[in-house]
């Protein structure tokens, strides 16, 4: 565990310097992008000066990381105010949306993952199988674009725009973040419907089954006491990179629904060049990732018992 | 196994319906908001606000909101001439360099305080980086303009300038706040304007309640104001054919997925010159008769009739919305291919070949691009298109001016200093490279001329010049769209970018 | 108790229907063991699988009886199974790792047993898990029974499943290759576990296994089965001594002899014919076999010897008393 910290952190490290490489190369100046059309002259050199763009890269990249330390991320350029704030106003609804859409997934993906593995070798099977391919072919911003006309423009059971922030109470903010989180989580079901089906039926050859059905245990516990918790193990790694694809999937999504998360700004701040919020960005989303991959070791861990010998 | 396969479809069933009830009771929820908030409006927007201090703030999308928080000595009419707001009325003093402003009585703030002459005086003092605590210049066009700013008594100031400059008066309408309340505007504006500050929330939008103390009785007309971005225009138009908003600017492409009886859409001019701005300094361009050549190659008409039906065709940087300053040249130049042909190889050119480098963010500069490309085929021209993102169009083209030709617009001014200026080749964003001494030299006359017919002459010889010289391809001022709730009535356009919603109203 | 009589097994393969065990018929007594021995792939464990009702999806029985006390188990539904398995008859499997649950503990996997069969709980059931592994042999039954199948050695995993299948006191138990994964030490503990199992409680046991000596000290009758087919049914020191099928003659020709060490291994040539090369007609065995004669790939029969084998191939039609069946 302490080695996967490590090698996360220098993960990191390396990101960070190539978004700070590589911004310097991508055409486009953040000051140039903020002062817009028609400039005050005044408020460009202000502006270089006030953000440290005179100086020299290696020197800033220091002085970024020396900031960093003391947690702070400096100032976005093109909202003038500290990315960390900016962040913070933001990442709540990001992480609910991920969350929300996680929880769908597990939700909705493992019970009928279970009910398509009983259904095999059925025509309702066949049908469930052709719906989760259709599923996992589907973009996720198309499918949202059909939720909102399905589920807004002709039933108008949610408006178009239900974003309400959290600070205006729970309900409404959850209700606000539904419609969004089934279009990001839709392909994440198809793909663990998929993988709960396969590897359930997989595990029910096994020989375990056989001895468990010898010892008298009846068909229906069989599933649910032996086979089911050895399905999960190969299930909790495609939970995990999905909940990655959630995170960057939610980028795309954000912007359809109006929500103001993290991947809207961090479209925002690519877009002008916004060198010191797109660092930022990028240092909570790998903390996100991290984290959401720490989860998932301990989870590993809870189910499965070689494993905890092992570390 | 049929039991335990019952009792997962069983589970699912209901997690199916729990989550259709779940948007049923909001949809519910939704239904009974619109009824009883008839004295709202929600007003969709583009972008997020660059900043709330309107001393700071720079983009012409934030000020377009801000107007109705915000309020200068001067504001501009629907004609787009300065009329009286904070200021009553104001006095020039015969060598132009002095402006005595007579404040209105009885204005508030949204704070309550009273406005006075020192509010004036710390606003100005404050633009001009002279206040203790905040001495960075906030805008250049004070800081290099005013002198000195005196109060005269409690509603009379006076604004003394370096030197006569005769567009200062269209700068007025910069937003007057309270003495000492620089430091927080970006986080809570308080201005006299329509309507005040209620929150904003970055990404999402801001919203605005009315000022019960605005100094023109019986204005605004609506109680509540909501602001809402949408980043991404599909979300709105959907938002917008929901009737979640009742206000948003769309482009000619979207209007017919706007329901029609839903929704009247206004159109009028932008006060905008779309125009193909070819850099002077590229080597054919330095040919005044391949600069010609490329106006005679145009079909103006077909690019309106295809992205602005109804749009003004232009010939100069002006929009003839500013009738008292526009000089008309219509017809200058009238497409002919022949004669195009005929300069392009009298000048050595008879295979031009160019690369239009053209914002991906602005779909009519994109769709022109497109439209001329095939136009200049009749003579002989070979367009390449190359499609830029707008941070890279205001780096490289319009800070860099590294650009055979491009397309853009650029947004009218109350001044026609402030066009016009653009093309005078000291202008730090001169991206056409254009150099011509009589020009500049009318620029600067223009700037210090009190006269206001001679200063009119000034500005149309200086339009003149532009449609001569070819300095580049002038296209049309493109109409604007805005789609508003059919139960509204009280809109109002401007010359320039600003959403007046004093008026706007639901209609009995 | 256990009487097969002509069990015929078929799998679906590929759209067509291929024979796995063919007239398969033999029966085991109370206290009697009985061995199954051959090559891989020959049934032995189909035939196991078969009388557990524990046959994949595609796997059919075709036609015969599994006559168990009066019930034909051939008949079976899943449903019917599940009352009987565990708790009249069970099995040992041949591979202990993938045959017990990774993620249970030993003693829950026991427990279970005695859950479904006698539903205990609590205390008792705790008590009873470690009397159970006690019985076979388990030293230090408390540790035992809160380890995982990984953390066992392959005797102690197999003792673990022992246990399990004759929780439920079954009185037929199929102990399948029972100790193929074993070192000699610890297969030598585990035949003598299930020796002394028997001899406790008399419960009729058919042990199968492609090693003869493994048979040899444990069951008194073998069967001695080749592709699909048994081609020789007896006692089985009357076997050993004097195999009268030609495969059974190589099988026990090919087991390594301390004294005849130097002697060539009686290697049969060839290999077990796949599902899909079986003959159809005639001996299973014949292109393999060196007495091969024209007849043998017409019709064959069994021949019921004179000290009460049966053997199936055709030179015993008039040799050693043979009367066809």
């Amino acid at each position: 565990m302490g080695k996967r910290i490590i090698y996360s952190f220098l993960t990191f490290l390396l990101v960070t310097i190539i978004i700070f490489i590589f911004f310097q190369f991508i055409p486009g100046d953040p000051v140039l992008s903020k002062i817009g059309l028609e400039p005050d002259p005044a408020l460009e050199a202000i502006l270089r000066a006030e953000f440290g763009l005179d100086r020299p890269l290696p020197e800033r990249y220091l002085r970024w990381l020396g900031n960093l330390a003391r947690l702070d991320m400096g100032t976005s350029i093109r909202f003038n105010q500290p990315v960390n704030k900016l962040i913070a106003a933001r990442l709540p609804n990001t992480v609910a949306l991920a969350v929300l859409s996680f929880i769908l997934v597990a939700a909705a993906g493992i019970p009928l993952g279970i009910l398509a593995a009983k259904l095999n070798d059925t025509k309702a099977g066949t049908l469930f199988n052709a719906i989760t391919q259709i599923g996992i072919a589907i973009p996720a911003f198309f499918f949202a674009m059909i939720l909102i006309i399905i589920v807004s423009i002709k039933l108008k059971l949610v408006p178009v725009t239900a974003y309400v922030p959290m600070s205006k109470g729970f309900f409404p903010f959850l209700r606000g973040m539904l419609l969004p989180a089934i279009a990001v989580s839709f392909s994440g079901i198809s793909i663990t419907v998929r993988y709960v089906r396969n590897s359930i039926i997989e595990e029910l050859e096994s020989n375990y089954v056989l001895a468990a059905k010898n010892k008298g245990v009846k068909s229906g516990d069989i599933l649910y006491k032996h086979v089911l918790r050895n399905a999960m193990i190969p299930i909790v790694t495609i939970l995990g990179m999905i909940f990655v694809s959630i995170v960057t999937g939610s980028i795309v999504i954000e912007t359809v629904f109006s929500i103001p998360g993290i991947g809207s700004l961090l479209i925002a701040a690519i877009k002008t060049s916004d060198l010191p919020l797109t660092q930022g960005i990028c240092v909570y989303i790998s903390i996100v990732v991290i984290f959401a991959y720490l989860l998932l070791d301990i989870i590993y861990m809870l189910i499965d018992p070689r494993i905890r010998l092992k570390e | 196994m049929k039991t335990n396969s019952f009792q997962s479809t069983l589970v699912f069933l209901l997690l199916v319906s729990a989550l259709s009830g779940f948007l049923t009771a909001c949809g519910a929820k939704n239904g009974q908001e619109a009824t009883t908030k008839a004295s709202k409006i929600v007003v969709g927007i583009p972008q997020d606000f660059d900043s709330l201090d309107p001393h700071i703030a720079q983009a012409s999308g934030t000020e377009e909101i801000m107007f109705n928080v915000f309020t200068g000595l001067t504001m501009p009419s629907t004609a787009g001439e300065l009329v009286p707001a904070l200021a009553e009325k104001w006095e020039i003093s015969a060598d132009s360099t002095a402006y005595t402003f007579y404040l209105r009585k009885g204005v508030k703030f949204h704070n309550g305080s009273n406005l006075s002459a020192a509010d004036v005086k710390y606003s100005y003092d404050r633009l001009c980086g002279k206040i203790p605590g905040e001495e960075k210049a906030l805008k250049s066009t004070f800081a290099n303009v005013v002198k000195e700013v005196e109060v005269l008594n409690d509603s009379t100031v006076k604004i003394v300038l370096k030197s006569r400059n005769a567009k200062f008066l269209s700068d007025t309408y910069i937003g007057i706040i309270p003495k000492d309340s620089g430091p927080s505007q970006a986080s809570n504006p308080v201005g006299t304007g329509p309507y005040k500050f209620v929150d904003y929330t970055a990404g999402v939008g801001m919203n605005l309640a009315k000022f019960a103390d605005y100094y023109e009785k019986g204005l605004p007309k609506l109680d509540q104001v909501e602001i809402k971005i949408f980043a991404d225009l599909n979300a709105g138009v959907l938002a917008l054919s929901n009737r979640e908003i009742q206000f948003m600017q769309i482009v000619y492409d979207t209007i017919a997925q706007i329901p029609k009886g839903d929704f009247v859409i206004e159109q009028y001019p932008m006060n905008t010159v779309q125009l193909m701005g070819i850099n002077n300094n590229f080597k054919p361009f330095q040919d005044k008769r391949i600069r010609q050549a490329l106006n005679y190659a145009i079909d103006k008409q077909q690019i309106i009739a295809m992205l602005a039906p109804g749009a003004p065709e232009v010939d100069s940087n002006f929009s003839p919305v500013m009738a008292y300053w526009y000089e008309d040249l219509k017809d200058y130049y009238s497409r002919d291919v022949e004669k195009a042909k005929k300069l392009l190889a009298e000048a050595g050119y008879p295979n031009l070949s160019f690369t239009i480098k053209v914002p991906g963010e602005y779909p009519i500069h994109v769709n022109a691009a497109q439209i001329i490309e095939q136009q200049y085929k009749d003579a002989g021209i070979t367009v390449k298109i190359q499609v830029v993102d707008w941070n890279t169009w205001l780096t490289e083209v319009y800070a860099g001016r590294n650009h055979e030709a491009t397309i853009i617009g650029l947004t009218g001014k109350l001044d026609p200093d402030n066009i016009l200026k653009r093309f005078s080749s000291g202008y730090s964003r001169n991206f056409i490279n254009f150099n011509n001494p009589r020009y500049d030299q009318l620029i600067k006359d223009g700037e210090v001329e009190s006269n206001a017919a001679k200063r009119v002459e000034i500005y149309k010889e200086a339009q003149r010049i532009l449609t001569e010289e070819a300095a580049s391809v002038f296209i049309m001022d493109p109409i604007n769209y805005v789609a508003v709730d059919a139960r509204m009535e009280g809109f109002k356009y401007y010359p320039i970018y600003f959403i007046d919603l004093r008026y706007l109203n639901y209609k009995n | 108790m256990l009487k097969v009589d002509k069990l015929n097994v078929s799998i679906k393969m590929n759209k067509g229907l291929y024979p796995v065990l063919e007239d398969v018929s033999f029966s085991v007594a109370r206290g009697d063991t009985l061995g199954i021995v051959g090559e891989s792939g020959c049934g032995k464990s189909m035939t196991a699988m078969a009388l557990m009702g524990l046959l994949r999806k595609n796997i059919k029985i075709v036609s015969g009886q599994i006559n168990f006390d009066g019930m034909d188990l051939a008949a079976f539904s899943q449903k019917q199974y599940e009352q009987i398995r565990g708790k009249r008859l069970s099995m040992i499997f041949q591979d202990s790792m993938s045959s017990l649950n990774p993620l249970m503990k030993a003693g829950k996997q026991i427990g279970e047993a005695y859950q479904i069969h006698f539903g205990l709980s609590g205390d008792a059931l705790d008590s009873k898990i470690l009397e159970s592994l006690n019985s076979v042999g388990f030293t230090n039954p408390e540790e035992t029974r809160s380890k995982y199948p990984h953390q066992l050695s392959g005797g102690q995993r197999q003792r673990v499943m022992i246990a399990m299948a004759i929780a439920g006191n079954p009185e037929l138990l199929i102990a399948d290759e029972p100790t193929t994964a074993l070192d000699v030490t610890s297969q030598n503990k585990i035949l003598t576990l299930i020796k002394n199992i028997q001899a406790a409680s008399a419960l009729a046991i058919i042990i199968i296994s492609h090693d003869i000596t493994v048979i040899s000290q444990t069951c008194s009758h073998v069967c001695v089965m080749y592709s699909g087919w048994i081609v020789e049914h007896g006692k089985t020191k009357d076997i050993i001594s004097n195999p009268k099928h030609p495969y059974a003659e190589a099988l026990i020709a090919a087991i390594p002899n301390a004294k005849a060490k130097d002697k060539e291994l009686g290697v049969i040539k060839g290999n077990v014919p796949s599902l899909l090369q079986r003959p159809k007609e005639g001996c299973v065995f014949a292109e393999r076999c060196k007495y091969r004669m024209p007849e043998c790939s017409g019709e064959i029969g069994n021949f019921v010897l004179k000290d009460g084998r049966t053997v199936r191939c055709i030179l015993y039609r008039h040799k050693d008393g043979g009367k066809e069946q």
